[in-house]
């Protein structure tokens, strides 16, 4: 079978982010699969690359960008990390020290997840647009955090309007640790440097 | 794909099928398993496999590994544990529809 070259393959990116395709991960995925298709193409019917590029494109350009930037926001694949081991033992942890905290500590505690949470969300805003790169999967992932910004808000309170309490606080604390872990897993399984060529 | 208001509704247990008796696939490779079963009577489109890989993984039924494969990143997907189970219902669910498609088509040889 004909291997792309590297170059090829830049060519079928580029056309793909001219197409709008602005996801770099779905954009990969798209790319994969176009590449797979000319180089069957090429063998097949000795064609050259521009030739089969176009000819395939031709009959599925419509289809392959049908739902090109669509992504489905879920908590399923965030609410099944809970059960790790490692996430029970957090909340292990985070019990105990709720246990030990006293009352009077717990609006600063809640100003504090605002805080990050905030922090989450600007840093990812800024990576987008100083890398000028947007991951699906990432995206994705953060809807858990909209959740569980807008739970503390209906349990906690906003900063000033502190109404919740030990198990209200410590649950919010617990999942935005589990959360964050599971962004940086989810960072380490995709690794965006694979997509800087 | 061909007769597709027929085969919309099984694309997710056909994926979830192909991908228990493979172990990991990629999107392309997916399409291409299929044409050569059906001897090219099915033709999975893009614009369907795409988005049901996608939901699938985002329900937790799928995982996905990246790698690096011919000068590009390749993605494949696989069954997760729950993705395991919920096969076996969905195949045994397709199963009974098949049946009961055959007795309402065709009820002399039921």
């Amino acid at each position: 079978m004909k291997q792309l070259s590297l170059e090829k393959i830049k060519f079928i990116n580029s056309y793909l982010e001219k197409s709008d395709v602005i996801f770099v991960d779905i954009r990969a995925e798209l790319t994969d699969h176009i590449a797979s298709a000319v180089e069957e193409k090429m063998e097949a019917e000795n064609l050259d690359f521009y030739e089969a590029f176009k000819d395939f494109m031709v009959d599925n350009k419509k289809e392959l960008l049908k739902e090109k930037n669509h992504f489905f926001p879920s908590i399923v694949r965030f609410s099944k990390t809970l059960y790790k081991w490692y996430n029970l033992a957090i909340a292990l942890l985070v019990a105990i020290t709720f246990y030990f905290i006293s009352e009077t500590i717990l609006p600063f505690i809640n100003v504090l997840i605002f805080g990050l949470i905030m922090c989450f969300y600007v840093y990812q805003t800024a990576s987008a647009l100083i890398t000028k790169k947007r991951f699906a999967h990432l995206e994705q992932v953060t809807f858990s955090l909209t959740i569980i910004y807008f739970g503390s808000l209906f349990f906690n309170g906003f900063y000033k309007d502190f109404h919740g309490n030990f198990y209200s606080l410590g649950i919010v604390s617990f999942l935005l640790i589990a959360f964050l872990i599971h962004y940086c897993l989810t960072i380490s399984k995709f690794n965006p440097k694979l997509f800087v060529r | 794909m061909k007769n597709s208001q027929l085969y919309k509704g099984s694309l997710n247990t056909i994926i979830m099928k192909l991908l228990g008796e493979n172990g990991r696939m990629y999107g392309y490779e997916i399409t291409q398993k299929v044409k050569d079963i059906t001897q090219g009577e099915l033709n999975i489109t893009e614009g369907a496999l795409y988005p049901a890989l996608h939901k699938l993984e985002a329900e937790g039924l799928l995982d996905v590994e990246m790698e690096r494969v011919d000068n590009r990143l390749r993605k494949y997907y696989k069954l997760t544990e729950s993705g395991q189970k919920e096969t076996v219902n969905r195949l045994a669910e397709l199963e009974e529809f098949i049946r009961n498609m055959q007795i309402i088509v065709n009820p002399k040889l039921a």
